[in-house]
């Protein structure tokens, strides 16, 4: 019975099947916080604690829709030549806003990591949790963090993003694509740039140019401050 | 077999971000990497968007399901995190927050001050 659940098959057809689930009940109910993406992992996570089955069971297959991340993130290269001149016209709003979201990323962390009593290693840890795994990563080792806990927060503030961004453009009435795209690449990654591109192909490019902006300012301040 | 080209040229160049990754003195994301490649490969009219078109359209509609086993994984770090979950969780849920919003404002504010003033 072990071994059924440790077959690759099993994560990428349970991953399949969820996703289909997430996509039924967004069409169904047409809501912003009905999120495919949360569904599915809820579902997942669900089956694997009544069955009683292993994250790394699970992996087996995961790990190849994981693999995929490369390529599927790579895609945004084409989505940003489509855009390349909405990105040259709007270079100098797309950069401030890049860097003034990082800073408050990093400073917000730091306050509210305070107001709550979080213990100084997580703290340190969570600093970089805006950016894309692999920098947030270095960036906690080289504080001293626990890598768990960084890629926890990577994924939770991704999650976050891709939920509540929509909810933050119609409460703040954002109506311009470009800060739309960046807000949502600078505060979560490629998380949020999976939403970003469901808004709209412009949001979808400059949501990519900014998780890749976002990755590189915040190495910046966090090295230097 | 159209589609399994596609796939190739996306996941060769892929690989050779992997390959620059590892030459580079500093960690950077081969995802990210993977990015500048096909956006300079189209620039530098190396290659063209319909020789990816169907390939990338996919991904590009698709992208939030690869980021399913990702988020799974949170189940790992239960255990690491679970003296301090609901602060940890609040922490990630409000910097987000903030971060969207002070951004979003500053692209809004920087583009109704700019000349087009098209905002």
């Amino acid at each position: 019975m072990e071994a059924i659940f440790s077959s690759p098959f099993f994560g990428i057809t349970l991953s399949i099947l969820a996703y289909q689930v997430g996509l039924l009940c967004k069409k169904k109910w047409q809501l912003d916080i009905v999120n495919p993406l949360v569904i599915a992992v809820t579902i997942i996570i669900m089956v694997l604690k009544i069955f009683d089955i292993s994250f790394e069971q699970y992996n087996a297959g995961g790990a190849y829709i994981s693999l995929m991340l490369a390529p599927v993130t790579a895609a945004l290269g084409v989505a940003i030549y489509q855009q390349w001149q909405t990105l040259k016209d709007n270079w100098l709003p797309i950069v401030v806003g890049v860097v003034v979201g990082s800073l408050s990323s990093v400073w917000s962390i730091r306050i509210l990591s305070q107001m709550f009593g979080l213990q100084p290693q997580l703290a340190v840890s969570l600093l970089a949790k805006s950016v894309t795994t692999p920098i947030a990563v270095e960036l906690s080792q080289q504080l001293g963090g626990i890598e768990a806990v960084t890629v926890a927060g990577v994924i939770f503030t991704g999650i976050f993003g891709a939920v509540f961004s929509p909810l933050l453009i119609k409460l703040l009435k954002i109506k311009n694509p470009i800060a739309r795209g960046v807000a949502i690449g600078t505060s979560s990654h490629g998380l949020g740039t999976s939403k970003a591109l469901e808004i709209g192909k412009v949001e979808g490019a400059m949501s990519g140019i900014a998780m890749g902006l976002a990755g590189v300012v915040t190495v910046i301040i966090i090295l230097l401050l | 077999m159209k589609i399994m080209l596609q796939i190739s040229i996306v996941f060769g160049i892929c690989w050779l971000g992997e390959l620059i990754s590892a030459l580079l003195p500093f960690p950077f994301p081969t995802s990210v990497l993977g990015m500048l490649l096909i956006f300079l490969a189209l620039q530098l009219k190396i290659l063209r968007v319909v020789q990816m078109e169907t390939t990338i359209n996919f991904f590009l509609k698709n992208m939030a399901f690869f980021f399913i086993p990702t988020s799974v994984s949170i189940l790992k770090y239960y255990g690491i995190l679970s003296q301090q979950l609901w602060q940890f969780v609040l922490i990630c849920l409000l910097s987000t927050l903030i971060t969207f919003s002070f951004t979003a404002a500053a692209v809004s504010l920087v583009l109704r001050f700019s000349k087009k003033g098209e905002y």
